[in-house]
């Protein structure tokens, strides 16, 4: 059963497309993802359905609520859509202690004042800021302006939480802290969540469900797991590599029971595909994706059109690039440090790929995918 | 060999030190020593002691000045009255301004009223002028036979005959500076404005909060330490102006501190002008400490500019007409208004006759006509009024241009000598000038150059002192604007240079100067356009040698010259609005 439903929505900014007939159902209780480039449309759709911006055509439903509908002429203020939402920079009131800031949330609440006090120490004992109540914004570190933001936005208990990039102004390792704390809250809260970001490690790591977004159109809708492992097409293949993910150009051919990988600009370099890519004509246009940790390396004394280029060892594994001995093809392949001790610089490999995705090259439309 | 290591130690003297001590002595000389004088002025007999006091001689000690002006039987007049006076101008204008100009700013900035363009380069316009340029426009509407003189454009059209307070004194003064400064607040608050992060409204937005909420509890809060500053700086400014006071003040008396030290000491009663400049220094001074301590103990609110977000317009819904209308009626009433009624003034024969049979070109290329305006010439005849555009132009060009060089010097020594003695040093002398206001400036100079001062010769009556003047009074900003444009040169771009073992004078001309000229350049034509503007700091210093386009005003008003002083006010606006065109070609800004 969907819970919030995009019909069709449009938003222009001076007659600039940013969200392009967008339609979408999100499901209760989920945590979904909106990934993608800047300026793929992500935070418009966001604002869109916080009542922050008002599109140009389309509808907005959450459950049996319709929130804005172009046609009907009906459009929620942003105020009474019940959800709440935390920005990039946390947007919190420099002028307003913490507790104020919290407080300004729970002022229309009809309740009485000492119970709004214990929502207050509520919050702030369960976002461990018990002892910033009075301090300013500017005294706290981002790791706390960040937590502020977000107990500013939870103790109203919206039913829907919206996040607009909350992390990107946070340092790595407090970015990955945050992370573990953000997807406990929805865990306790169980209220839906939308959060977008630009950072596919983020994405992978918090969602039930990715949205790939390109230009204001959606490309992929799937699970982490999906959008992984099997883009539909280049763009959410190359999106989602991490560091950079293997795409070249080439044919399939088949020997036996075995396919082959056949390089465009070099076609005596070969590579073994484990697994069967079934579904491309020999001879196809196609474009393959493999990522660095599905490439296997073989050392050879002779034979072999591949060379180790360089090393870079990164404590934990290893990156290993490697150049065909013609020239013009690189492919870059990521193991466990332990796997590749042995590799020398100058050394030649044989390459082969464990699993991967094939796409048609004019469409940039996946065709098939190989798994060893 | 002494000598050999003396040499060489000054080769490698850092060149920035050496001018440094140079100009923080000249400082010292030229803004220390000034106060010093008129300290010590104020507790000795002037010419006139001897008349007043029995057995008084001229210079030796006394506490007659200080005991006359602040508790003689004079003193109310003399202090006390002009005293509350220029405070409830001060308060007065500072109150209009600041409600109207954060006002249109708001408007400007947050809301969807159309042609924002247009207001805010014309809004700017009333602060670029004279500020006295609405005072003289006043005069011409509300001045009647009964006061005044001629007939004024009501009386003259309507037959009005309005009441003298409406002509002079406390409300058309406040009313005419309120405008002037109206751009200041403008500017301030667009300013602040613009920098909130309109996320801040958007996160009270969705807590169900009210426009009037949002308005009330995040936005004006976030301002009022704009609003704070720019209320302090206004209400000292304020205190010291002096061209309106004296066309809106002096024709009925109406005294202010600044018209009272003028008045002083162009009746050589100097004693009791320094005392009361020496007053309304002290007074400024404790405002501006104020001030910075209001300012640097309160937060400063970093906000950061949406990112890639639009900005969200306010829909004003049914007052967006009328509130087009009030702007559009303040720009038609207070900007365009004035220099119309100006222009109008200088075509017209006879004063106060608006007939198609009274027009003439008269007054801008006549020759001399003894049935007009006493046989004064035209102004393009007039060999005064030529003289005089020639002195302002030459002199505005003068302090523009040194006032650059001492200003990019000064920076690179505060910059690079940052922490130093010297830096705080010329740091502080350098924004001395502000405290003081322009008449008492004007007059301090008036007596320490009246006569050779140590090694310097009489420079009274010179071309030359108006220049230094002009400098030392504009001090305060070119300095900032040289260490502004030094903060921007990151210091290793020089460095580079260092260690290739390049010497300072071409690490100067080839690095340093090519990189500052931008800011410098914009530095130098807002000297030039307020040096053009100034009346208060010159008006004690030019003789008729020196006649400046300013005083020329101010003395032909006074003479009942109306329509000359209109033309040459035309001509100043003119010069400073041209000035001002081509400082936003090359991106400079107004400054504050």
């Amino acid at each position: 059963m969907s819970f919030i439903r995009f019909k069709k929505l449009v938003k222009e900014y001076n007659g600039i497309p940013a969200v392009k007939e967008i339609d979408l159902e999100i499901k209760e209780g989920e945590f979904v993802t909106f990934l993608g480039p800047s300026g793929c449309g992500k935070t418009t759709t966001l604002r869109c359905l916080s009542g922050l911006e008002t599109p140009e055509n389309g509808e907005i439903w959450v459950g049996d609520k319709c929130l804005f509908s172009k046609k009907e002429g009906i459009n929620v203020p942003a105020g009474n859509r019940g959800l709440g939402l935390v920005f990039q920079n946390y947007a919190l009131w420099p002028h307003m202690t913490v507790e104020q800031n919290i407080a300004f949330g729970l002022r229309k609440m009809k309740v009485p004042d000492n119970i709004k006090k214990e929502k207050i120490v509520n919050v702030l004992n369960a976002m461990g800021l018990q002892k910033f109540g009075y301090r300013y914004p500017h005294e706290l570190s981002g790791g706390q302006q960040q937590r502020v933001a977000l107990a500013r936005m939870v103790v109203n208990e919206p039913g829907i939480l919206l996040f607009d990039e909350p992390l990107s102004n946070l340092d790595a390792k407090l970015r990955m802290k945050l992370r573990s704390e953000l997807k406990r809250l929805h865990r306790t809260l169980g209220a839906t969540s939308i959060y977008v970001t630009h950072d596919q490690v983020e994405a992978l790591a918090l969602s039930d469900k990715i949205i790939v977004m390109k230009e204001g159109e959606i490309e992929q809708i799937g699970t982490p797991y999906e959008v992984y492992h099997e883009p539909v097409n280049i763009f959410v293949a190359d999106f989602m590599g991490n560091p950079e993910t293997n795409l070249l150009n080439g044919k399939i051919k088949t020997a036996g029971e075995q396919h082959y990988f056949v390089f465009d600009d070099d076609n005596e370099s070969t590579i073994l595909l484990s697994g069967r890519a079934d579904g491309v004509s020999e001879g196809k246009e196609i474009t393959i994706n493999t990522r660095p940790e599905d490439i296997i390396i073989n050392q050879t004394d002779d034979g072999g059109t591949f060379y180790v280029y360089s090393i870079q060892p990164m404590g934990s594994e290893m990156l290993i690039h490697i150049k065909s001995k013609k020239g013009g093809i690189d492919v870059i392949a990521k193991g466990p440090e332990d796997d590749y001790l042995a590799i020398k610089l100058e050394q030649n490999v044989l390459l082969k790929f464990k699993r991967g995705n094939i796409f048609d090259r004019k469409t940039g439309e996946s065709v098939c995918s190989f798994k060893g | 060999m002494q000598l050999k290591q003396t040499a060489l130690k000054l080769r490698n003297a850092k060149p920035e030190v050496l001018w440094g001590w140079l100009i923080a002595l000249l400082l010292m000389f030229l803004v220390l020593t000034p106060v010093l004088v008129m300290v010590f002025k104020s507790f000795v007999f002037d010419a006139n002691g001897p008349r007043m006091v029995r057995g008084a001689e001229e210079g030796a000690f006394t506490l007659f000045n200080w005991a006359r002006t602040t508790t003689g039987e004079l003193s109310g007049p003399l202090l006390y009255q002009p005293a509350l006076n220029s405070l409830a101008i001060a308060v007065g204008m500072t109150a209009i301004a600041l409600v109207i100009g954060s006002l249109f700013a708001w408007i400007v900035v947050r809301s969807d009223v159309p042609c924002k363009s247009f207001f805010s380069v014309v809004l700017i316009i009333p602060y670029i002028v004279p500020s006295w340029t609405v005072a003289m426009a006043w005069i011409s509407i509300f001045k009647s036979e009964q006061y005044g003189g001629t007939p004024g454009f009501l009386n003259a059209v309507f037959g009005i005959n309005p009441p003298q307070w409406l002509i002079f004194g406390y409300i058309p003064i406040v009313i005419s500076l309120g405008v002037h400064y109206v751009p200041y607040f403008f500017i301030m608050m667009r300013g602040a404005l613009a920098n909130i992060d309109s996320r801040l409204e958007e996160s009270a937005e969705l807590l169900q909060a009210s426009k009037l909420e949002i308005m009330m509890k995040i936005t004006l809060p976030m301002v009022l330490p704009a609003i704070g500053a720019g209320f302090i700086l206004t209400f000292s400014k304020g205190l010291g102006e002096f061209g309106t006071q004296a066309f809106l003040g002096l024709p009925i008396r109406y005294y202010t501190f600044s018209t009272r030290i003028y008045s002083a000491l162009t009746n050589q009663l100097y004693g009791e002008g320094y005392v009361l400049a020496l007053i309304l220094i002290i007074t400024t001074t404790f405002i501006v400490i104020l001030n910075q301590m209001v300012i640097g103990t309160r937060k400063r609110y970093v906000t950061i500019s949406g990112k890639g977000s639009v900005k969200k317009q306010i829909e004003l819904g049914k007052w967006r007409m009328p509130m087009t209308v009030i702007i559009f009626a303040f720009i038609i009433i207070f900007v365009f208004g004035p220099l119309l009624l100006l222009g109008i003034q200088t075509v017209m024969e006879t004063e106060g006759v608006y007939s198609l049979d009274n027009f003439t070109l008269h007054y801008w290329f006549g020759g001399s006509d003894p049935d007009i305006a006493m046989g004064q010439p035209g102004i393009f005849q007039n060999s005064v009024i030529m003289d005089a555009i020639w002195n302002s132009l030459r002199l505005a060009g003068a302090t523009a241009l040194i006032s650059g060089v001492v200003g990019i010097l000064i920076g690179y020594t505060v910059v690079k000598g940052r922490k130093t003695i010297l830096a705080k040093l010329i740091e502080n002398l350098t924004f001395a000038p502000y405290l003081i206001p322009g008449v008492a400036f004007g007059g301090i100079y008036l007596t320490m150059f009246a006569k050779n001062f140590g090694p310097i010769p009489s420079l009274y009556g010179t071309f030359a002192l108006l220049v230094i003047v002009c400098i030392v009074k504009h001090l305060p900003f070119s300095s900032s604007a040289g260490i502004t444009a030094m903060h921007q040169i990151d210091p290793s771009l020089e460095e580079v240079a260092v260690v290739h073992g390049i010497g300072w004078g071409t690490r100067f001309r080839k690095i340093i100067f090519p990189l500052a000229k931008g800011g410098v350049l914009s530095a130098m034509l807002l000297n030039f356009i307020t040096t053009m503007r100034t009346l208060d700091l010159v008006i004690l210093l030019v003789t008729p040698n020196t006649t400046l386009m300013t005083s020329v005003i101010f003395r032909y008003t006074q003479q009942g010259f109306l329509q000359h002083s209109y033309g040459v006010m035309l001509l100043i606006i003119f010069i400073v609005i041209s000035g001002h065109l081509i400082l936003s070609k090359i991106g400079g800004k107004v400054e504050l």
